[in-house]
């Protein structure tokens, strides 16, 4: 798979594992590399395009008497997770095809 | 190799690199670290799995151009803001303006106009006594004629000068209505 079009699956998959629950760096991390194996320093690029683009907002809550820092995905976010849904479905569909 | 050694690697690399936010990365992978120490990781092992910081900075710069491209469009919407609200307070200044002075110039109108009005019915209805008479009312009048010249004057003077604003504001007002009409 080419890098740029891994990026954008990876974007979409930050924003699924951010779908039902706010999360941080290493549990994200975590869950997409049960699925993909990335390196720990695809992720941060990733993250700040995100937050960048205001699809997932930050915030910040103590652990163990240190900083964490929670993502979570914004309507922005949600919006475009949706659209890629559905596209993904219709591909899906080419796929079957292709693959049956 | 050990956490704080890592991340002073890191902050040294980041130096180099003046447009990238030094404080959130180190942040990101201190918090990462410890998060991964925490779940039962070995920090040796991990921060090895990092690789090498130069390779971290050369992904972060690599999404350097994206980031900025995001950011121009921001500030873009920052600066159509910033214009926007000194348009308004312009907008408003003018409006302010016209108000005081077109009172003004009013008031200056009606106490000319009072004043011309009132000489003449005195001529009428009970004439002066005497020539200083005539001329004490002819010098009213000329006071009022002058308060009418003077007050129309200032009301032109002011088109003159705010018409091309009053025109962007009446075209402005216009295209707002239309499209919220839409």
């Amino acid at each position: 798979m080419d890098s740029q079009q891994k990026k954008g699956l990876l974007e979409l998959m930050v924003l699924a594992s951010l779908k039902y629950e706010d999360s941080y760096g290493y549990i994200i991390n975590q869950n997409i590399n049960d699925v993909m194996e990335i390196s720990e320093s695809t992720l941060y690029p990733i993250l700040r395009r995100l937050e960048k683009q205001n699809m997932l907002e930050t915030y910040q809550t103590i652990y163990n008497s240190r900083v964490r820092k929670y993502y979570r995905i914004t309507k922005e976010g949600l919006k475009k997770l949706k659209q890629s849904e559905d596209d993904f479905r219709e591909v899906k569909k080419i796929y079957d095809f292709i693959l049956r | 190799m050990r956490r704080k050694e890592f991340l002073r690697e890191l902050k040294d690399e980041l130096r180099k690199r003046r447009d990238i936010e030094t404080e959130e990365v180190l942040f990101y992978y201190d918090e990462l670290i410890q998060d991964a120490v925490d779940s039962g990781e070995s920090e040796d092992v991990f921060i090895m799995n990092l690789g090498s910081v130069k390779e971290i900075v050369r992904r972060i710069e690599d999404d350097q151009e994206f980031v900025a491209e995001v950011r121009d469009k921001n500030r873009n919407v920052v600066n159509d803001a910033i214009s926007v609200t000194t348009k308004i307070i312009g907008y408003a200044i003018l409006i302010i303006a016209a108000i005081v002075l077109g009172s003004a110039a009013f008031s200056f109108f009606v106490s000319g106009a009072s004043v011309i009005i009132a000489s003449i019915l005195r001529v009428i209805f009970s004439s002066p006594a005497d020539i200083y008479g005539y001329v004490a009312l002819l010098g009213l009048v000329i006071i009022g004629i002058s308060l009418i010249v003077f007050s129309i004057a200032v009301v032109k003077w002011f088109f003159d000068k705010a018409r091309p604003s009053l025109l962007t504001i009446f075209r402005n007002t216009k295209e707002f209505l239309n499209r919220k009409g839409k």
